[in-house]
């Protein structure tokens, strides 16, 4: 008899334990949750803010090609070519567009090595931008394809 | 407990997720993309760069960088770089630590544990280095899944009861794998791999380039496949016109100025046609053909055997490779999660099940079909709408339809169609006992509540007595998943029409209440309206009545506006009369009335 009553209160032991178990699992989950959640929040936040910022990142980046055709047209003698080149880079200079600057070394964070040169200079040093790089609100959106020197 | 992050260790890209409110999320590097390039350099003046950077100044340093070190993975060869010599699971922990770094500059908290994903055929040996390469970039490798297992695993495989048979194909930027597994509750099994290592999307961009550049000498006679500048503009558009042609029928390369001779600059201009494209690639498509039937003959199953193939990888979004699957396997392949970061969020998915993050009954689902009530005219009021996470639960107030009206009767919806009549009726129940008023003023609430299994309550309660009536339906009642797809088909189908009818009837309901109030206001202002303008209301009145049944929308707003003008015409006269009497104690009643509304 009064094994079966101690069996009995064992099983009941082991269910209340069983179920601790899940009532823990169960808030540890939901703490999860609620942090996964501020942290969310939080970073949607911040996102929304760089979105504005940069949302014509993709618009400027196909916009860079016409820029690069009006500048290799604005090289022949069409003086309306290169008026038309000026009025566009001021347009897009004016929504944050800036040029990389590649008078000094190569910076890989910054300029795309496409080519190399062995001769008498500086090493690293950058010998002819191939494609211009731009930056636009100071972060880059293409890299400038460079020759480097390398002896 | 931190976070478990999910990591594609790959031989030309990489790619890390992490689970986030019980779902994959893919983890943009500092650079802002969601892979990274599998590459290391180190300068001469000693510093060490991943991903991006790396990339970008390998031509000029090619004896510093090192690249495709997954191929080198558990052999004893080293990459000595100026004096030093680094083994390849040194190089593999500076892609993981580069990404560790990365996501918790993101996340905005500390990773210390990692799954990390490898081919399926990787052995032993190359298991433990990429294991060991985790251990010393600071992560705790938790588990080494197969990159199959962990597509599966992302597209929710381990869900399915019945044991089938999956095929992957896996065509990344530079490798390319086939491999079968047998799945059944949960357990994943690889039965036959194949593959080639040096296939890959950057051969197809390399086929556009070489015809273009073909092409181009036969056009002009020029030859650019000297000249470094017009070669890399090349490469840029030859990659950015397989992107297109995948969702396209046909591109134009515009290359103004690539080159000049005596004559002048030289344009290279070029449409390029899918079919132009596919033509150029064949043999590429081909190649990943046989690997399909040696794996298959491994596995000793035949095509048919086959229940889902799953494509990983860039390279599949070309539709060839998926028209060549389904002609392969007479059977339309998965493709729903984008194939780069298909891997990375299995990962992360086996990462939050060994973090106790993801369980069945945290995977939530959305209502597929937006969820309503039927209202005046036969018309679908949404209250939920589709694609909404459950459990939910959303309220909308509505009001009777006819004067003294003592009970409403809720007719339960789902679908997508404006009228009620095209929709799904999951049931309907009434609320009566409503005290009798002129119909727009009694306020009921219709209450729609979730809960996570999918069983809907609704609750209907009159707002002014407080008596309300439920009804609940359990999630069979709700649709399947082919109807689901019939009905959301037919929705698109029928857009226009069911805009326009809609429009109709809510102009009908319109007239209706104007013809109802107005008659309310004449019977209200008794002799104070003169019997010539009765008359006139009436006969404005009797048109509108006569036009309601038409199917002209522009005949009965204008029988309406009529009406409506010459009520205005009395109350402005009635309203100056009145004004000049009391004007400050009306001006404020009505203000009052207003407010109430």
């Amino acid at each position: 008899m009064k094994k079966s009553k101690k069996k009995k209160s064992d099983e009941k032991d082991k269910i209340i334990k069983e179920k601790d178990k899940i009532i823990e699992n169960n808030l540890n989950q939901m703490k999860k949750m609620q942090a996964d959640f501020i942290n969310f929040k939080n970073r949607i936040e911040k996102e929304k803010e760089e979105f504005v910022k940069y949302a014509n990142r993709e618009l400027m980046l196909k916009l860079l090609d016409v820029l690069d055709n009006l500048e290799r047209a604005s090289q022949t003698e069409d003086e309306g070519i290169k008026l038309i080149y000026k009025q566009f880079k001021d347009i897009l200079e004016k929504e944050g567009l800036e040029e990389i600057d590649t008078t000094g070394k190569f910076d890989p964070y910054y300029h795309e090595v496409i080519a190399v040169e062995n001769s008498d200079c500086e090493e690293g040093k950058i010998i002819e931008v191939l494609q211009k790089g731009y930056l636009l609100n100071n972060k880059v959106l293409r890299h400038s394809k460079v020759k480097i020197c390398k002896r | 407990m931190g976070k478990i992050l999910g990591i594609d260790l790959g031989t030309t890209n990489s790619c890390m997720a992490v689970i986030e409110a019980g779902t994959p999320k893919v983890i943009p590097n500092a650079e802002g993309n969601r892979t990274t390039p599998s590459v290391v350099a180190f300068t001469k003046e000693g510093q060490m760069i991943v991903g991006e950077p790396a990339k970008r100044q390998s031509i000029s340093n090619p004896e510093g960088t090192v690249a495709s070190i997954k191929r080198k993975m558990g052999t004893k060869e080293k990459v000595r770089i100026g004096n030093k010599e680094y083994t390849p699971e040194e190089i593999s922990a500076f892609i993981l630590q580069k990404m560790k770094r990365d996501a918790e500059n993101y996340l905005g908290e500390t990773i210390k544990e990692a799954v990390i994903t490898v081919p399926a055929y990787f052995n032993n040996s190359q298991r433990e280095a990429t294991k060991a390469a985790g251990e010393i970039a600071g992560l705790e490798v938790k588990r080494i899944i197969n990159e199959p297992t962990a597509s599966c695993l992302a597209y929710g495989l381990d869900k399915i009861k019945e044991d089938q048979t999956i095929l992957v194909y896996d065509l990344g930027g530079g490798t390319f794998d086939v491999s079968i597994l047998d799945v059944g509750e949960g357990v994943f099994e690889v039965v036959a791999t194949s593959g080639d290592t040096h296939l890959g999307g950057d051969d197809w961009d390399k086929k556009i380039m070489d015809y273009l550049i073909e092409e181009f000498k036969k056009e002009t006679g020029v030859d650019i496949s000297k000249d470094k500048m017009a070669l890399q503009r090349l490469k840029d558009a030859s990659e950015k016109a397989k992107i297109e042609l995948s969702s396209v029928m046909q591109t134009e390369i515009n290359l103004p100025y690539i080159t000049a001779d005596s004559s002048g600059p030289k344009h290279l201009v070029k449409t390029l046609t899918r079919t132009k494209f596919e033509a150029l690639t064949e043999d590429l498509l081909k190649r990943t053909e046989e690997p399909i039937t040696q794996a298959l003959k491994d596995a000793k199953l035949e095509p048919e055997n086959i229940d889902k193939i799953l494509l990983v990888g860039g390279a599949t979004r070309m539709p060839a490779v998926r028209e060549l699957v389904r002609r392969y396997f007479a059977k339309d392949p998965r493709k729903d999660i984008n194939p780069d970061e298909c891997v990375a969020m299995g990962a992360a998915i086996q990462g939050g099940v060994l973090g106790g993050e993801v369980r069945d009954i945290l995977l939530l689902d959305v209502t597929p079909l937006s969820l309503g009530v039927e209202t005046k005219g036969a018309l679908f009021t949404r209250v939920i709408d589709r694609n909404t996470t459950i459990p939910c639960e959303k309220s909308k107030i509505f009001t009777t339809a006819e004067d003294y009206q003592t009970s409403v009767d809720i007719n339960i919806l789902q679908g997508e169609r404006p009228l009620a009549k095209d929709n799904h009726s999951l049931g309907r129940f009434t609320l009566s006992g409503i005290p009798p008023a002129p119909m727009g003023i009694p306020q009921i609430e219709v209450t729609f509540k979730i809960d996570a299994n999918g069983i809907m309550h609704v609750t209907a309660k009159d707002l002014a007595t407080k008596k309300d009536a439920s009804i609940t339906i359990s999630g069979s009642a709700t649709l399947k998943d082919e109807e689901i797809e019939k009905m959301k088909k037919e929705a698109e189908k029928f857009a226009k029409e069911d805009e326009k009818l809609k429009e109709l009837i809510e102009t009908r309901n319109k007239a209706d209440h104007i013809i109802h109030v107005t008659e309310r206001t004449i019977k209200d202002l008794g002799d104070k309206v003169t019997e010539e303008e009765k008359e006139r209301i009436n006969k404005a009145k009797e048109k509108l009545k006569g036009v309601l049944s038409s199917e002209n929308i522009q005949e009965i707003n204008s029988a309406i506006e009529e009406l409506n003008n010459e009520v205005y015409k009395v109350s402005s006269r009635l309203y100056q009369a009145k004004s000049e009497e009391k004007k400050e104690e009306e001006n404020k009643g009505e203000e009052d009335k207003k407010d109430q509304k």
